[in-house]
């Protein structure tokens, strides 16, 4: 609420900014509003019921199939990191984007953020644990929206007034509250998630961000004032079509899209199963202050 | 559209640490009318936040208790009422420590924050609204053995303890990680799955999650109950199967990682915990049974045959409270307090050698000394 109040203050200021993000934004709606070929069939589909109540039911197992993990824009395959380490182990698999028009509307500032980011995403500075390097190398909580499409099998189980997704990368979770919708107590790693049914649509407003995610391995970032729209739409037993509108007004010059589907796993032995990958980091993070015979 | 709430952060600190001002209705049975609610599909309902009741009851028996495992009406009285009298905690601990502008500070406070502002540190671990006193007739948390004292570790054990002792020999505080407790290395030991005193139950058909509140532990304990096999594969959290027996559900977790008492070396600080195993033989199961509209039954059997010479059950009553706030822990995430620690390490070492050259410095002077004196000495002697 904070956020969209600062938002409003500057549009005030510079009274063309809203009708243009506006008018940008309903003529991004409009192209997108037709469902690409894949859903059409789908548009009809009723989801089945959450047991004892009257909306659809989003519980089991998902898994987004895209290598947006590694860059959410359209990209080529390219060498990992360190192929002299490990040869094509590590690699960048090519990927078709999740970014609906696959631009993503920076403001000049930021996109030369987005390419230092590049440049430094396997650095690390254990005096400024922070401000270089991916978070996804160092074991932090992706965040939304990319924990909803990092490369695990990730957990619904839903509830009439709150639904809960339990992550496997960096141990995490969130919470979306569907009753007693609250203001954020404190910023969040994964934001703070008030939702509500549209329909078969679930609307999910999250805020709170503490500005420390991004969006992938290329640097694809945004600051602490992200605000994201997602809309779970089931089309069938087996795929929920998820969107996220993504804004930021220090970041981007206008609202953005991501849009991919989830797939529902079912191997009979899926399992939740951790990443918990503290240990694996610890000599990433802090082996520069380790003794010298133990280095 | 805002509601008031509690955040609820640490349970087991909170569980210590509360203040109580109430006393409740007693844990005694339900009406008999009162059955237990089911979900949508057919199962017990076990949904909510699940709180570990005060009831002041250790987690051995005081050996003045024997074998009895109950206390008299009386006893029962006279704990509620030491309870309830007892004065909430300080605030701040050292009154000297206060700054009167923290009060005027905290006045304007957001509801959440009220109670630990200026003293975010520490405070902020610690509820400290009042909570009811439950009157409990256990002399015990631990039920079983009957002795209600947790069994002996193994000679195995206490030989793996002074192993990892020996191991830390010749190590500082802080040479790498190792040197820290996994508390410290924000790594979550599976001893809290199960020793936890507040946890949130979500259920949908064919699974159970339960969300525990510790350090370090955002993601649920994700639990199938469709019976489908084991996969074998070791995690810190082990990996848990669930069934019904009735209205209890019964939750068996093994394949816990052989590492979750830190590793071979034996870290600074170390809090000897309850659990005090490799986790390599650890099988624990877990009950939960609802016994009344706000209160469940919970607990859970210890066994390690490589830590403990028996297994031991501990039983705890717990209370819903559904206006708790289950917030997002990041503990890893900005882990200063080990960047701290081994700089502190390295700076102590420098510190040392700084030391130890101006030490060799002042007596250089001296040998100086020593060489003009013995050349004086011998050029009079016309040696």
């Amino acid at each position: 609420m904070a956020l969209k109040a600062e938002f409003s203050r500057r549009g005030s200021h510079a009274g063309f900014v809203i009708p243009a993000v506006l008018a940008v934004t309903a003529v991004a709606v409009l192209l997108l509003s037709g469902p690409p070929a894949a859903y059409a069939q789908s548009d009809d589909y009723r989801a089945p019921r959450f047991p004892g109540t009257d909306v659809p039911d989003l519980s089991g197992m998902w898994q987004a199939l895209t290598n947006a993990n590694w860059d959410i824009q359209n990209h080529g395959a390219a060498p990992g990191p360190f192929p002299e380490l490990l040869g094509a182990w590590g690699a960048q698999p090519a990927g078709a984007g999740i970014v609906v028009g696959n631009e993503i509307p920076y403001r000049p500032e930021a996109l030369e953020q987005k390419q230092r980011n590049f440049e430094n995403r396997l650095t690390v500075d254990p005096q400024n644990l922070h401000d270089s390097g991916d978070p996804e190398a160092k074991c932090y909580i992706a965040g939304v929206p990319r924990a909803m499409y990092q490369p695990y099998p990730f957990q619904i189980v839903q509830r009439e007034d709150k639904i809960l997704m339990a992550f496997p990368f960096a141990a995490s979770s969130r919470y979306i509250f569907l009753a007693d919708h609250s203001e954020a107590p404190v910023d969040n790693w994964m934001g703070w998630s008030n939702g509500s049914w549209d329909g078969d649509t679930l609307i999910v407003d999250v805020t709170a961000f503490n500005g420390q995610t991004w969006f992938d391995r290329a640097g694809n970032f945004a600051s602490a004032g992200l605000h994201v729209v997602e809309r779970y739409t089931p089309t069938s037993p087996y795929h929920i079509r998820y969107e996220a509108t993504i804004e930021d007004p220090n970041t981007f010059t206008r609202p953005w899209t991501v849009r991919f589907p989830l797939y529902r796993r079912v191997e009979e032995n899926v399992a939740f199963l951790d990443m918990r990958c503290v240990e694996f980091t610890e000599r990433f993070l802090y082996g520069s202050l380790v003794k010298e015979s133990g280095r | 559209m805002t509601k008031p709430f509690r955040v609820c952060t640490v349970g087991s600190l909170t569980a210590l640490l509360l203040a109580v001002a109430l006393v409740a209705p007693s844990l005694a049975q339900a009406p008999a009318t009162w059955t237990t609610p089911r979900t949508g599909w057919g199962d017990p309902d076990l949904q909510g936040i699940w709180n570990s009741a005060n009831t002041g009851t250790p987690m051995e028996r005081p050996t003045e208790f024997g074998t009895r495992e109950f206390l008299t009406e009386e006893e029962i009285a006279a704990r509620v009422q030491a309870l309830t009298e007892s004065p909430p905690p300080a605030e701040p601990e050292d009154p000297e420590d206060a700054d009167p502008r923290d009060a005027a500070l905290a006045a304007g406070a957001r509801p959440t924050e009220q109670g630990i502002f200026g003293q975010e540190y520490n405070r902020f671990w610690v509820v400290s609204d009042p909570r009811a006193v439950m009157p409990w007739n256990r002399t015990s948390l631990i039920i079983d053995p009957p002795d209600g004292r947790m069994p002996p570790l193994t000679i195995d054990a206490i030989d793996r303890l002074e192993a990892r002792e020996a191991a830390r020999a010749h190590r500082g505080e802080g040479d790498d990680w190792r040197d820290r407790n996994i508390g410290e290395r924000c790594i979550a030991p599976g001893q809290i799955r199960f020793t936890t005193s507040t946890f949130e139950i979500f259920q949908s058909p064919g699974v159970v999650a339960i969300r525990v509140d510790a350090f370090n532990y955002n993601e649920p304990m994700v639990v199938p109950l469709d019976g489908r096999p084991r996969l074998g594969v070791r995690q810190w959290m082990g990996e848990s199967r669930g069934h019904w027996e009735g209205e209890t559900l019964v939750v068996e977790t093994d394949n816990f990682i052989p590492r979750q008492d830190g590793g071979s070396v034996m870290p600074k600080r170390s809090p000897l915990l309850r659990y005090l195993g490799s986790g390599e033989t650890l099988r624990v199961t877990q009950r939960f049974r609802r016994t009344g509209p706000a209160t469940l039954e919970y607990s859970y059997t210890v066994e390690d045959p490589g830590v403990r010479v028996a297994p031991y059950t501990v039983l705890h009553p717990m209370v819903q409270e559904n206006d708790l706030l289950m917030v997002e822990s990041a503990c890893h995430e900005g882990n200063y307090g080990i960047v701290g620690q081994l700089s502190a390490a390295r700076a102590d070492e420098e510190y040392a050698m700084d030391a130890a050259r101006e030490e060799a410095a002042t007596r250089a002077a001296q040998y100086e000394e020593m060489r003009r004196h013995h050349a004086e000495w011998t050029r009079a002697r016309g040696r």
